[in-house]
């Protein structure tokens, strides 16, 4: 596998969407070309970067749990 | 609507199966709305329409995708038409490699890149994701954040695969573009 067709599907590859063949080439090429390898670790982090400091925890107020299970729990008006 | 006793099954199982996601839920609805009260009132349209339409889902199938999917429906048809949606600008032309050839791709050090990208402020990172267009932002989002794989994106934003594949690529790329003139504006580089 050349370095185009490897980076090509290396989305793919990091999204764990490439089984099979594909992936074991990708997987042996990221292995031998260090430029490619380093374009993985690159796009790799920023996608950790995004789901670390986007996905922050959110704590859910107790108010909106109460409200909408009291509206679900509610006779129907008609 | 289903006769009564089938409604009560319907009930208990969305009691036991559907009510347990309602924090997570609120907090992909606070990613998306980014403010308390209108996430709120996203979740509960979400539940609301999620609870009448509850006998058409198919027990035993994804239920966090299909919350999902009404919650994604209710934000784009709901909410966004209170408000604009970000404005496109130009992410057609986003070269695949900008970032990274920006922060000195292999030949700076791998720590100082990732030190640059760990400044950004998350509030920052959060911004940038929120200014993409809704079709590349609900991608990433799913992907990056949510943790879907590309079938269950394609279910929620009911469309093909090839589409969520394109969406999240265009969307990344467009990402990197934005958190690169926060690096810049916020001297993180020289």
């Amino acid at each position: 596998m050349d370095c185009e067709h490897a980076l090509s599907i290396l989305e793919s590859y990091l999204d764990a969407e490439l089984g099979g063949d594909a992936g074991r080439e990708v997987e042996q090429h990221l292995a031998e070309c260090r430029d490619c390898f380093s374009r993985g670790e690159f796009r790799s982090r920023v996608r950790e970067l995004v789901r670390r400091k986007c996905g922050i925890a959110v704590e859910m107020p107790d108010s909106v749990a109460i409200r909408i299970r009291a509206l679900l729990t509610s006779p129907p008006l008609d | 609507m289903p006769a009564t006793s089938e409604r009560a099954t319907l009930d208990e199982r969305f009691e036991r199966d559907a009510l347990p996601l309602m924090p997570e839920l609120y907090a992909a609805a606070m990613r998306l709305t980014r403010n308390p009260d209108d996430a709120g009132d996203l979740l509960q349209e979400t539940y609301l329409r999620a609870y009448r339409g509850f006998a058409s889902f198919e027990e035993g199938t994804n239920l966090r995708a299909w919350l999902y999917r009404i919650l994604m429906n209710a934000f784009i048809n709901i909410y966004r038409k209170r408000q604009r949606e970000p404005q496109t600008v130009s992410d057609d032309d986003v070269e695949d490699w900008y970032l990274y050839d920006r922060l000195g791709g292999r030949e700076a050090e791998p720590s100082a890149e990732a030190t640059v990208l760990e400044a950004i402020p998350d509030e920052d990172v959060q911004e940038a994701l929120a200014s993409l267009p809704d079709n590349f932002r609900l991608a990433v989002l799913l992907a990056d954040v949510e943790g879907f794989s590309y079938k269950e994106i394609a279910d929620i934003l009911d469309v093909p695969i090839g589409t969520v594949m394109s969406r999240l690529h265009r969307g990344r790329r467009a990402l990197e573009r934005r958190l690169w003139d926060v690096v810049r504006e916020r001297g993180l580089v020289k």
